[in-house]
């Protein structure tokens, strides 16, 4: 069955699939093809897992909205969440931020290392969470934002700071593989991870 | 088919000439003399700007100095844009050479990504060049290709080598015949007024009845008010690397030939000038 003529039945009993098995059932569709591109998600079927997601979300309360973009039919779902974590004030790394212009990925890894010990301080975060269906990649992306209480953002060394050590190490083998920076699709221009 | 491999190095090699000036409330030493640089419209500004950065640090002091960053007229340039289309979008028009306004304080966060190195840079272009093939071949292109495939077309944006870049850019270029053209084409539509950074749909090179589909088609689906009635005045300039296709041109012809190395096509619509 294509994920497709599930979406379009998207009435009573579908709505009680839960995302799991849509997901399930779209690798099935494709399993003429074992090409890993086939495995994709349309629009429509994107909008539907929204739907369970945020059914559940509410029930467990963990805070996922669904989000309409301004002028368009289009949507995402977001959370905001507070946490506490690293950070380290922007002037103290300055000194090394752009001095090189072919700054390896692994030595901006030393730099950061370098930098923390320095500066390090124990603040509180404001991570904010999109996601978004792509249509190019014909899957949903998980964006997210991260900044100080006051709105300052936090540097991508910061991010990679933030994040527990059993996945920095793996993730930091290709870092730009795993994070790239984007510019949001909706009317705010500040950067998004 | 000799002809269109021409426009394929007139688009490659196509400069801007520009005026880099240091921003007057930067702290200098000594006066600050201006810059003059060939900017190549395909590139990224970051990426060929270390001499404009070498310049202005002679005469900056070294405690003011953040990262670099560029402006004009008010408006912060994004860097992860490409520059032809920086100055199709901001100063079509204009007089040249472009003024740019250099920064090395109140870097502004709110307008533009951060570059701290070229590894940024080459981040942006490969994330740009695999949706690009996402578009037109499912990403199996890119896909099949080798790391060093890879750094092979990096490699040749950077060092602006053409022959490089192009014995693996031509790899993306290719679709089956029978199909007459790329699976979706991948465009972007910029507009300097708007609060969406730009239009970006899917749109087929070839219609259902199987004839080929135009960047008049294109811009009746996606921003209908650039195509001006018969008695109206021109309210729009439609710019692609600086000139302005006529809309009968084929829009895969346009994708194959106009794109720029990411692999997109790039489409500005500025409002047409007043005279």
């Amino acid at each position: 069955m294509r994920l497709l003529d599930i979406a379009e039945r998207s009435t009573g009993d579908v709505l009680e699939t839960t995302v799991a098995e849509l997901t399930l059932r779209c690798k099935m569709s494709s399993g003429e093809e074992s090409n890993i591109s086939s495995y994709y998600l349309d629009e429509k079927a994107f909008h539907l897992c929204c739907k369970l997601f945020l059914q559940h979300s509410g029930v467990i309360r963990d805070g996922w909205s669904w989000a309409e973009v301004k002028g368009g039919e289009e949507g995402y779902i977001k959370k905001t969440a507070i946490m506490p974590g690293r950070f380290c004030s922007l002037l103290n790394h300055k000194a090394d931020d752009g001095m090189s212009a072919l700054t390896g990925a692994v030595e901006l890894d030393d730099e950061a290392a370098g930098a923390y010990t320095v500066c390090e301080s124990q603040i509180l975060i404001h991570y904010e969470y999109h996601v978004l269906y792509s249509f190019s990649h014909q899957v949903p992306i998980l964006y997210f934002r991260a900044s100080t209480l006051d709105g300052q953002p936090l540097s991508l060394h910061e991010v990679w700071s933030n994040i527990h050590p059993n996945y920095r190490q793996r993730l930091l083998q290709g870092p730009w593989d795993a994070l790239t920076q984007q510019v949001t699709v909706i009317s705010t221009p500040t950067p998004l991870y | 088919m000799a002809d269109d491999k021409d426009v394929l190095r007139d688009v490659w090699f196509g400069r801007i000439p520009a005026c880099f000036t240091l921003y007057p409330d930067e702290v200098t030493e000594r006066e600050a003399e201006p810059f003059y640089l060939l900017l190549p419209r395909v590139s990224y500004l970051t990426l060929v700007t270390d001499k404009v950065k070498k310049h202005f640090l002679k005469v900056v002091k070294a405690e003011d100095v953040e990262e670099m960053w560029f402006e004009y007229e008010g408006t912060p340039l994004k860097w992860h844009y490409p520059i032809g289309v920086l100055f199709d979008l901001h100063a079509s028009n204009t007089a040249l050479p472009w003024n740019i306004t250099v920064h090395f304080k109140h870097f502004p966060d709110r307008d533009l990504l951060r570059c701290s190195s070229s590894a940024v840079i080459e981040a942006h272009f490969m994330s740009t060049i695999k949706e690009a093939d996402a578009f037109k071949h499912k990403g199996q292109v890119i896909n099949d290709m080798q790391k060093k495939d890879h750094k092979q077309l990096w490699m040749g944006l950077q060092n602006d080598k053409f022959d490089q870049f192009w014995a693996m850019n031509r790899k993306l270029m290719e679709y089956p015949t029978e199909e007459g053209g790329f699976r979706y084409i991948p465009f972007r539509i910029y507009q300097t007024l708007s609060d969406r950074p730009f239009i970006q749909k899917l749109f087929r090179p070839v219609s259902s009845e199987g004839h080929a589909l135009t960047l008049g088609d294109l811009l009746k689906e996606m921003f209908p008010a650039a195509i001006c009635q018969d008695d109206d005045p021109k309210k729009y300039q439609v710019v692609i690397h600086g000139i302005e296709p006529l809309f009968e041109t084929p829009i895969q012809w346009l994708s194959e030939h106009l794109s720029h190395p990411d692999n997109f096509l790039h489409i500005c619509i500025v409002p047409a000038p007043s005279d």
